[in-house]
């Protein structure tokens, strides 16, 4: 498939400019909007019960090691099949890419005289673009799967993997069958439904041959599994006389037993089910009733197109151990605002972003795979524990590596990856802002420089940074830091604390001392390298973490402490990834990685603060949960203990749904990044809570930046027009705080 | 664990019977393939004539000459001919038509068909269905009832408890084996549940003692 464009169909993603253009038009789809947004919040909660009593995490690992170690010995395991299956009768062929395939099938219509096809959905048939090959050799080809039938008749690709028409209201769906049945559109579901059953039963009655993909192929017996709900497989495979079966290579498994464990996991994951309706198991060649001299036909056509070559890329391999449950669209806060025909060529979702790369190539991935905010929920989510946030980020790399970074973003990484220039950068930046500083907040931008990004005031650098602050602020706790007997603890800045939000470290650092824990600052430490990343810069990323591996390489330390959990989650869990080539880095970076604690954690389980130590306020207090904090390092209890310790605690049900922060993906993706914005400030608007408390600068970034352009957007209309500074300063809003000033504030004046 | 020569697991039958439920899958306890056959006669009685609808533009090609108003009709294929007989006097006095044999020609469907499954799983209510033979196969995915008669004694908690017998059946030189957990469905328009897209609407387990 490789650069070469399906006919006559629209590729949101093929241009820069087309996909912000499809994204937008896609955020105005009211009914796109409230479909998808009703979706996110159900699986969400039926995910939840169909798991609660099973160990989740457990189940998701066996799946992770059956598919692991079924992709380690693929070759072995197709020739097992493939020796079984052609004892039992069956035609077993190999395709190397998807024109093969492709041939492969239309050959065997043709010398079985084959005319009308019917197919089961198979998302490996969308891969290889089957149906028009089939179409073009002139056979009559029906989807039967309901919905992928409905989209077939309007000539679209699906928008997820297993919800294909996920995006069309039902009186979309209404009028295509009206096409065909020549009656007046019924808009009722149940009739729908009875009017494909009865098109596609006589569809079923007159085809010659049925296609299939398949779930599962048993290495030992030479049998393959297939999974619906519908029951169209089953028709599929058993009403015409010949069944043709394509089959990626990694659906390979060597017995029943590892099928069985992805069976466990895969209808959960997909859509909340603890199975299937039907699995349907085929071996060999049953009888075929209706010509006995001619009997069944049974072709397994496996398709390689890219897998063998992903099964030798260390870093990526576990891209197939996917099982298509589509979960990682589900959870995915861009697929539930713009939906899946702009999140992936064939397949969707985080997984869709890879797969377009890996399997349809880089000019096909570019735009789409910087579409990623990194709230790592596909990671969190994933049937199979694919480490998918980290394969992105990855792709991006290479991609660079590939193409050539964007301008911007290699002198982004020029001025991080050396940390003399970058501090001295912000400095001027400083002085240069000075004219359109209002308050904490950059004043209004001119519209030819905010364009889209206005959506929210940008913070402005702060008079001060934090490094410029340590020396005073050591000097005065040098007296009680001399006779302390805490724990010894390093504060890791991170670059948002240290020159947008020192104040916030402040009084952290202060916290830190009423339990007498010993604090550092190594001043030679330097941005985590998480932001260089996530543009894909690679050496400039590994520039920056070694720079922090030495800052930090003091023995005597029992903690590094990060208010930012981005900061905290890349240097706990990716610094040993990133230097996993190199045994003496490696070591520091493990060393480094088993002290770095994110604050809340610190605060609450090391330093063992009770609510003695508080006098709770009255507001009531919502919670946001970073990102990288909770599904990053696994940290959901202790920022909700603390701020009930210290305030009335107000739970809210979106708590763990991104903000669209993301860094840089909200420069690259604003108009995104700003509907998630305004999804969370509402969703605390309507719990009626009055502080919103964080705990990642990047979260106060966004949502106080957001908050502040609300309010002004406020104070414009009701001054009719542009509003002054003092009109809006006026205007009642949400407090957002970083949970260290939070708990702060309310910290008992004695203890103080 | 099921134990053919001692008492069924009470407890897998209730774990069965309450999974059942929340994939809309009816069950009932009978005694023997007796009871499981006439809980098949009154179900039968009960049940909807099948849709049996005009396709638009063309008719089926083979079931579209029956004649209407036609009999309500059974599929029973697996049964073995004394069953089958004793199954067939009763239904026809109950005026029910039963067939056995060339399920193909009745692809527009019918009214009910009736399976034994040769193992259950209680965790998932699912039936498996062992069907080498073509009607066998096409008689649950073409009625729009179906009853599955279960045997007590062989209801495992688990599928991996049951690897032993499907890797069996797997290895037999052909085979199709059916997990079915419920009636057919579809969720793809608006996400709203629908019974009976392309298989059953209804399905029966009669769990036998």
């Amino acid at each position: 498939m490789n650069g070469q464009e399906r006919d006559g169909r629209d590729y949101p993603a093929a241009s820069s400019k087309k996909y912000h253009k499809s994204l937008n038009q896609a955020l105005e789809d009211s009914f796109l909007r409230k479909t998808l947004d009703k979706f996110a919040v159900q699986y969400r909660s039926s995910r939840e019960a169909i798991f609660s009593g099973l160990a989740e995490k457990e189940l998701i690992r066996e799946v992770a090691l059956a598919k692991d170690g079924a992709l380690s010995r693929i070759g072995e395991l197709y020739g097992e099949f493939a020796q079984k299956a052609r004892e039992k009768g069956l035609i077993v062929h190999r395709a190397q890419t998807a024109q093969e395939a492709r041939e492969i099938i239309s050959n065997i219509a043709r010398e079985n005289g084959a005319k009308k096809v019917i197919k089961s959905k198979s998302m490996t048939a969308e891969e290889i673009d089957l149906n028009r090959a089939l179409e073009g050799a002139g056979l009559e080809v029906v989807e039967t799967d309901l919905g992928e039938w409905i989209i077939q008749l309007r000539d679209e690709p699906p928008s997820h993997m297993v919800l294909p028409a996920i995006h069309l209201s039902r009186f979309q769906v209404a009028e295509e069958f009206a096409k065909l049945t020549a009656g007046e559109p019924d808009t009722d579901i149940g009739k729908l439904v009875k009017v494909a059953r009865r098109e596609l039963r006589a569809k079923f009655a007159e085809a010659d041959l049925g296609v299939t993909g398949a779930n599962f192929a048993v290495a030992a017996s030479g049998a393959i599994g297939l999974c619906t709900n519908e029951g169209n497989a089953r028709l599929t495979t058993n009403l015409p006389r010949i069944h043709v079966a394509l089959i990626g290579l990694d659906k390979l498994v060597p017995t029943a037993a590892e099928a069985l464990s992805i069976l466990r996991v895969l209808p959960r994951n997909a859509t909340a089910q603890p199975i299937t309706t039907y699995v349907s198991w085929l071996t060999g060649i049953v009888d075929y009733g209706a010509a006995a001299d001619k009997g069944k036909i049974v072709h397994a056509v496996f398709l390689d197109n890219g897998r063998l070559d992903l099964i030798k890329d260390p870093k990526c391999r576990e891209v197939l151990r996917c099982v298509r449950c589509g979960a990682c669209a589900n959870v995915c806060p861009v697929f539930r605002l713009v939906g899946g025909h702009r999140m992936g060529y064939v397949y969707i979702g985080a997984i869709g972003l890879i797969l377009t790369y890996f399997l349809h190539g880089r000019e096909k991935a570019k735009n789409l795979i910087n579409n990623c905010v990194g709230c790592e929920a596909c990671k969190d989510v994933c049937a199979a524990g694919i480490d998918l946030s980290g394969i992105i980020s990855e792709i991006r790399a290479r991609i660079n590596e590939e193409d050539g970074a964007p301008i911007t973003s290699s002198l982004l990484s020029a001025v991080m990856g050396n940390r003399d220039l970058f501090h001295a950068l912000l400095k001027y930046a400083k002085y240069a802002q000075k004219p359109a500083v209002t308050g904490s907040f950059v004043r209004h931008l001119p519209e030819i420089v905010a364009g889209s990004h206005g959506f929210r005031a940008l913070p402005a650098i702060a008079n001060r940074s934090f490094r410029e602050t340590w020396p005073q602020l050591e000097a005065q706790m040098a007296p009680k830091l001399g006779q302390s007997k805490g724990p010894r603890v390093a504060v890791m800045a991170g670059c948002a604390h240290d020159f947008i939000y020192p104040e916030q470290l402040v009084e952290a650092v202060k916290l830190l001392l009423i339990k007498e824990a010993k604090v550092s600052f190594p001043t030679d430490q330097s941005c985590c390298g998480l932001p260089l990343q996530a543009l894909g810069q690679r050496e400039a990323s590994l520039k920056t973490a070694k720079t922090n591996l030495r800052a930090f390489a003091a023995k005597d330390l029992d903690y590094v402490v990060s208010l930012c959990p981005s900061c905290a989650n890349f240097m706990k869990n990716r610094y040993p990834l990133l230097f996993a080539h190199d045994p003496d880095l490696l070591e520091m970076a493990q060393n480094l990685s088993a002290r770095v604690i994110d604050f809340s954690s610190l605060v609450k389980n090391v330093l063992k603060f009770s609510p003695d130590d508080f006098t709770p306020g009255s507001l009531k207090v919502a919670y946001h949960s970073p990102c990288h904090l909770g599904r990053g390092l696994g940290v959901h209890q202790e920022p909700r203990q603390l701020i009930a310790l210290a305030g009335q605690y107000l739970k809210t049900p979106e708590e763990e749904v991104c903000c669209g922060f993301g860094g840089s993906y909200s420069l690259k993706f604003p108009e995104i990044s700003a509907a998630l914005m305004k999804r969370k400030l509402e969703s605390i608007d309507e719990s009626g809570a009055e502080v919103l408390v964080t705990d990642c600068p990047g979260c106060v970034l966004q949502l106080r930046g957001g908050e502040e352009q609300r309010k002004r957007a406020k104070a414009a209309a009701q001054a009719g027009g542009q509003a002054k500074a003092k009109d809006y300063a006026q205007e009642k809003s949400l407090k957002i705080q970083h949970i260290s000033e939070f708990l702060s504030e309310n910290i008992k004046k004695a203890t103080k | 664990m099921p134990n053919s020569e001692g008492p069924p697991s009470f407890s897998a039958v209730n774990e069965f019977k309450k999974k059942a439920q929340a994939v809309s899958t009816e069950t009932v306890e009978v005694k023997g393939l007796g009871g499981a056959l006439d809980y098949l006669l009154k179900v039968a009685k009960e049940a909807s004539p099948a849709s049996l609808l005009p396709v638009s533009g063309a008719e089926f090609p083979k079931a579209s000459n029956r004649a209407e108003p036609r009999k309500k009709l059974i599929a029973a294929p697996g049964l073995t001919d004394a069953d089958f007989d004793r199954l067939d006097k009763k239904a026809s006095e109950l005026g029910f038509g039963l067939i056995r044999k060339g399920l193909r020609d009745f692809v527009s469907g019918f009214e009910v068909a009736f399976s034994v499954a040769a193992f259950g799983v209680a965790e998932t209510a699912t039936c498996v269905l062992e069907n080498e033979s073509e009607d066998a196969r096409l008689a649950g995915m073409l009625a729009e009832t179906h009853v599955v008669a279960l045997d007590k004694k062989r209801l495992f908690e688990t599928s991996r408890d049951a690897l032993g017998l499907l890797e069996a059946a797997l290895n037999r030189p052909a085979n199709f084996v059916s997990f079915i957990s419920g009636p057919s469905r579809t969720s793809d328009i608006e996400r709203v549940l629908t019974l009976g897209v392309h298989g059953p609407f209804h399905f029966h387990v009669a769990l036998m003692d």
